[in-house]
């Protein structure tokens, strides 16, 4: 994950900072764990059950119409709706997209203050009171899953009582994006050490996998060969969003199944693009 | 990527500029901007004098003389994330009969007759980006005056560390404890 | 394996007994501060996380939730694991519970209307000067009618029993009704409950227009047993949609087909005479289900190549369905949405009944299943008010023969029943009116006198899901939080006024709490002590078993006759458009667009938010004149509303699809004068034999009127991948 930029970032940071930043050596992975979703297009219904539980869980400000309007609404993880042909053979299918966690994210590399980086479990952690609002990390991503805080959010008394303290409210001019909950992941740890034992697969479930009717999305550690996610994400049908970009995603998608469509075995891909969110 | 362009709109002279801000010293290779900026977010809390309570709670008459353990109060600690402050009805257990004839205890009464909570004034706290929790570091076999120094003969409680993350990092590498920002920063 | 299993799950009542107790430990404000429990809860510490089972805010979805509490205050609502019908999983609404409970314009105060019905005008009351003046209503009154929305359990119970003592009727209120399925289900299948429909063992299933992925009868049950219809561990089963509109069911069909509003029927029949022609069922009594409707002979009239152009359906097209229907078994036929919401909606429910039985599916694993009762003393959902009752009702109301008093709760029939029925005239002709909810709605917006309920995460409660997921299950609801505000429930109004009025019929019970712990124990009482019991009742949001129940006994003589025309009203020239309302996912009948959550949830389909949008074929657009974001006017024979046109690939020519759920006056700031309620515009037609509304049976014009409105979709706009080689949606054939 290190590039000549990357390490030249964390120089430069390291020699203004001191010891706060840790060096590499001491962000060894803890136990070689790498949080990960597996999201099968074939269940998925795009019923945005995730969308809201997200909100709820995460404390997301309020899409007011006008954001929608200004295409400012923050949705950590959104239903994407792509048509394929015309009436009467038309299609939409949906695809949720989040964070896609990369092991290679291009959003680490170009952030000036260490405000995103990738730790020891696979995480791509955004760092809410570093960030300094360049939005570089955003017009990085592929994805488009970074949300830049354009307003403080506001929730009309007595809506605030709803907000979860486990995660921050933040504020304006950061950046924002999907943590896979890391405040469950640490909850989960601390619950697993004091019981002195490890965290089991399925303990950990992000408000999105857990609310999802049709388990359509199911989380673990994709090293761990035993979860349920590692042995989905094995599947035949498994790829990864825009693959060519080479940005070693961490959510691993499984293709929608349409026995009506014609494939395009030359080419390893359906005739009708999806490509068309419109 | 015109994927984005298309996604955010145009940004604003303001926006304009925070990024300009941002942006310039890197390409004059200012790292005392960044330093700066990186100073004014990183600082953490500061060791202050002991605040004034609504009832002059005594730790050195309870935790030093009558020598309660820590966690007879403070329940949460083994297990949850804050400590806890107890409730009047624990303070009450005692002094339902203890001392009822001293001033302050009968500020504690009288919270309970009304049955109105007390505002105590917070003296430990992180900021809402941290989640710092007790108990694996209890776990962990910390003694609790590592952090709040020697409560026992404290009359009024104050800070003793400066509870910054450097503060915090430093005891995390000596021990070995993990010094990814995702264990903190929520 | 459950993280739930490791959560803390308490019972609330100890928590709860001195209401004191959890009020005086609110979050602190000051950050500076830290309060102390005056009395520390047994089971909570300050931070702590505390998860209680209760019903989901609303009890005629079916489903139990747990809710994440913290320091007495409300956090976020997930599906009850536990649960039979929704296992752990949630459906958008259910989920907004926490948003309806810390609205800001939620009611706290009892109100007193000042000035006209309707005006929404109010002055604010003491509870004790309410509560006297309910009481003073109800003692001269000489019959009282309760109006409320689909409920089973102790609440139904004292609805009925109160509505009895003072001679009135309870009338329930379904704004898009399961009376038409509940029809289909005693007449073709002899059960007097919504049967079961076991998803995920199908290998096929054939739905005509049942959106039941997202808001038809209990999607999130019938969305679990889709995931493993799909992927689980059998045959991955296949979807057939056919409806008029792409639903978000049809969006995820592996075949989607296009048919005419209300030729439904014909073209399931069509599809039972190529079974019968071709001999593709191996069921052995497929001709019992045939001469059940005067035998092949009749089904024959039906042929494809008969039915090709009523229906829209190209008779091939009938073939293949017929086909891959038969060939993938068990297969389940269902009916819902705009196939029953026609005139002749009872006969295309009918028409789809048969194709189960001609291929052996009632009764079988993987087709429709009989469901139980609910347990022995608890009372089952009351059968829902048709919309021919309801509008009698109101014509009756008009002429003077009027309740004195009508009490209506959880039900907005002034928002949901069409402005041609005059229910709100009549509404307004009952001398004396009283609204009990937590926020404001059309309806109460006509009352005399409003009480401010207390939120379903604030109350007692119990229910028997409807329908049952094929076994007996009893939901429990307790309050998961002191109330926030000085709500009394619905069950506490009715039991404090009666014992106030008529003391001499009164139960014994005084409060829900009472009501629904008695009710429990006739129910799963017995030898030794109840309390335990009790409390694991509460705990678990209630108990179920694995015993299937009851059966079905088709009927052997149906008189099914779609060969005529549906009726529709406004003509084919005045208004050459037909108007298919339809629920969204987020904003369903409105119950919940005043939480903004709801409102800013992407509609599946066009990813619209916030408004009452039209979905318009793009050629037909064209031809009209209009595009993207154009508003337009949107006249019946009965009314006119505007919409803003979203051009839609799906959309079928001739077809508009509009939104129900908008167009509030009352409810809050995030609802109020936003969109259009279409309802309101629709005909009152009524769908002969059940009495349903027929909804999808109205005709329309489409006018543009110089108006733009960007719509606010989360959208990207075209093109915005293509740079990609690779397609974002990937497809593999199995």
């Amino acid at each position: 994950m290190s590039s000549a930029h990357e390490a030249s970032a964390r120089a430069t940071a390291v020699a203004t900072l001191g010891e706060t930043i840790p060096t590499d050596a001491e962000v060894t992975p803890l136990d070689g764990r790498r949080w990960g979703m597996v999201i099968d297009l074939d269940r998925c219904t795009g019923c945005q059950a995730c969308v809201v539980a997200c909100q709820a869980e995460n404390n997301i400000a309020i899409n007011e119409e006008n954001r929608v309007l200004e295409r400012r609404a923050k949705t950590w993880i959104r239903i994407e709706r792509y048509w394929e042909g015309e009436f009467p053979n038309a299609k939409a299918r949906f695809i949720p997209v989040l964070c896609q966690h990369c092991g290679n994210a291009p959003c680490e590399t170009v952030c000036p203050v260490w405000a995103t980086y990738h730790n020891p479990e696979g995480l791509n952690v955004q760092v809410y009171n570093r960030c300094i609002g360049t939005r570089f990390c955003a017009n990085g991503c592929p994805y488009s899953v970074r949300y830049f805080n354009f307003w403080n959010p506001e929730w009309p008394e007595p809506l605030n009582n709803q907000l979860n303290p486990d995660v921050t409210v933040r504020t304006k001019g950061i950046i924002e994006k999907c943590t896979f909950c890391l405040q469950r992941i640490n909850r989960a740890r601390v619950t697993s050490k004091n019981e002195d034992r490890e965290i089991a697969d399925g303990e950990v479930q992000p408000a999105c996998v857990q609310s999802c009717p049709t388990t359509a999305l199911v989380f673990g550690d994709l090293n761990d060969p035993s979860t349920t996610a590692s042995r989905l994400a094995e599947s035949e049908r498994r790829y990864t969003l825009l693959e060519n970009f080479g940005t070693d995603p961490s959510v691993v998608y499984l293709k929608k199944v349409d026995p009506h469509v014609e494939i395009d075995h030359h080419h390893g891909h359906h005739a009708e693009t999806a490509g068309k969110h419109a | 990527m015109q994927y984005l362009g298309a996604l955010l709109p145009r940004i604003t002279r303001l926006q304009a500029l925070v990024i300009g801000l941002a942006v310039t010293p890197l390409l004059l290779g200012g790292a005392g901007v960044i330093a700066l900026l990186l100073f004014l977010m990183a600082s953490g809390g500061t060791v202050t004098g002991a605040p004034e309570q609504p009832i002059a709670f005594d730790h050195s008459v309870h935790a030093g003389e009558a020598a309660i353990p820590c966690q007879f109060c403070h329940r949460g600690v083994v297990t949850e994330a804050s400590a806890t402050i107890p409730s009047v009805q624990q303070c009450m257990f005692c002094h339902g009969v203890v001392a009822t004839d001293r001033p302050q205890i009968q500020l504690l009464q009288a919270h309970w007759e009304t049955n109105t909570p007390v505002d105590w004034t917070r003296v430990h706290r992180v900021p809402d980006h941290v989640r710092f929790v007790h108990a694996p570091h209890i776990q962990a076999g910390l003694d609790c005056a590592t952090c709040h120094g020697d409560v026992a003969s404290m009359s009024e409680v104050r800070q003793v560390r400066s509870l910054s993350m450097g503060d915090c990092q430093g005891c995390h590498r000596e021990n070995s404890a993990s010094l990814d920002c995702a264990t903190c920063h929520k | 394996m459950s993280t739930l299993g490791r959560r803390r799950f308490v019972m609330g009542s100890t928590a709860l007994i001195g209401g004191a107790t959890v009020v005086a430990c609110a979050a602190p404000e000051r950050e500076s501060q830290v309060q102390s429990f005056v009395l520390q809860p047994e089971q909570s510490l300050p931070g702590q996380e505390l998860w209680f089972a209760t019903a989901c805010a609303h009890t005629s979805c079916g489903n139990s939730v747990v809710v994440r509490t913290i320091d007495g205050r409300a956090k976020k609502v997930e599906g009850n694991p536990a649960f039979p019908v929704n296992q752990g999983k949630l459906n958008v609404r259910s989920q907004s519970g926490v948003q309806s409970l810390y609205h800001p314009d939620r009611l706290d105060t009892p109100k007193k209307r000042r000035g006209l019905r309707g005006a929404g005008t109010f002055n604010n009351l003491e509870w004790a000067t309410a509560l006297d003046l309910l009481a003073e209503k109800l003692s001269d009154a000489s019959s009282v009618t309760i109006i409320t929305g689909p409920i089973s359990g102790t609440r139904a119970r004292i609805a009925q029993d109160f509505a009895g003592a003072f001679a009135g009727e309870h009338l329930v209120y379904e704004t898009i009704e399961s009376s038409v399925w509940r029809q289909v289900a005693k007449a073709g299948l002899g059960v007097d409950r919504l049967p079961h429909l076991d998803i995920a063992n199908a290998h096929s299933i054939l739905s005509f227009g049942a959106d039941f992925l997202s808001t038809w009868i209990s999607p999130t049950q019938y969305s679990i047993g889709y995931g493993e219809f799909r992927q689980g561990a059998g045959e991955r089963g296949r979807l057939i949609q056919v409806e008029p509109r792409m639903s978000t069911t049809g969006a995820n069909a592996d075949s989607w087909v296009y048919v005419h509003p209300g030729q439904e029927g014909a073209l399931a029949l069509s599809i039972a005479q190529v079974i019968a022609a071709e001999g593709l069922t191996g069921n052995d009594n497929w001709f019992d289900a045939v001469n059940a409707v005067g035998g092949l002979d009749a089904l024959n009239a039906y042929a494809p190549d008969l039915v090709a152009e009523r229906t829209g359906v190209p008779a091939s097209r009938i073939q293949e369905i017929a086909r891959e229907f038969a060939s993938h078994q068990p297969g389940l036929a269902i009916a819902g949405g705009p196939a029953l919401a026609s005139a002749n909606g009872l006969d295309n429910g009918l028409a789809v009944i048969l194709l189960n039985r001609m291929v052996g599916s009632v009764g079988r694993v993987g087709g429709l299943l009989p469901n139980p009762g609910p347990r022995t003393g608890i009372t089952p959902p009351v059968v829902p008010t048709t919309f021919e009752a309801l509008a009698s009702r109101a014509n009756a109301w008009l002429d003077g023969d009027s309740p004195d008093v009508a009490i209506v709760f959880d039900a907005d029939p002034v928002y949901g029943m069409p402005e041609a029925t005059r229910f709100a005239d009549a509404l307004g002709s009952i001398p004396f009116v009283v609204g009990i909810g937590t926020a404001m709605s059309e309806t109460l917006g006509h009352a005399d006198l409003v009480l401010p309920a207390t939120h379903a995460f604030e109350e007692w409660g119990d229910f028997a899901p409807d329908p049952m997921p094929g076994q007996q299950v009893a939901g429990y609801q307790q309050p998961v939080i002191t109330p926030f505000v000085t709500g009394r429930s619905f069950g506490d109004v009715l039991l404090t006024a009666w014992h106030e009025v008529k003391p001499e019929t009164a139960p014994t019970w005084e409060t829900m709490r009472d009501a629904v712990r008695a009710g429990a124990e006739q129910s799963f009482g017995g030898s030794g002590d109840f309390e335990a019991r009790w409390i694991d009742l509460l705990k678990n949001g209630g108990a179920w078993n694995t015993a299937h129940g009851g059966s079905f006994s088709p009927s052997q003589d149906w008189n099914i006759n779609l060969l005529a025309e549906p009726q529709f009203s406004g003509d084919e020239i005045e208004f050459p458009m037909h108007l298919v309302p339809f629920e969204s996912v987020a904003l369903g009948t409105g119950d919940e667009s005043a939480n903004p959550w709801m409102q800013a949830t992407p509609d599946p389909i066009t990813s619209t938010t916030w408004t009452t949008w039209v979905e318009v074929n793009p050629k037909t657009a064209a031809a009209l004149g209009v595009t993207r974001g154009d508003v337009v006017e949107i006249r019946t024979l009965h009314g006119k509303f505007e919409a803003t046109v979203y051009e839609s690939p799906v959309s079928a020519p001739g077809i508009i699809g509009v939104p129900i759920g908008q167009g509030h006056r009352f409810g809050g700031r995030w609802r109020e004068d936003r969109g259009a309620n279409v309802l309101a515009a629709l005909a009152p037609l009524t769908v002969a034999g059940a009495g349903g509304l027929a909804w999808a049976a109205t005709r329309a014009a489409v006018t543009p009127t110089n108006n733009f409105k960007q719509l606010p979709t989360i959208e990207v706009v075209p093109n915005a991948r293509n740079d990609s080689e690779e397609p974002v949606v990937q497809i593999s054939h199995e």
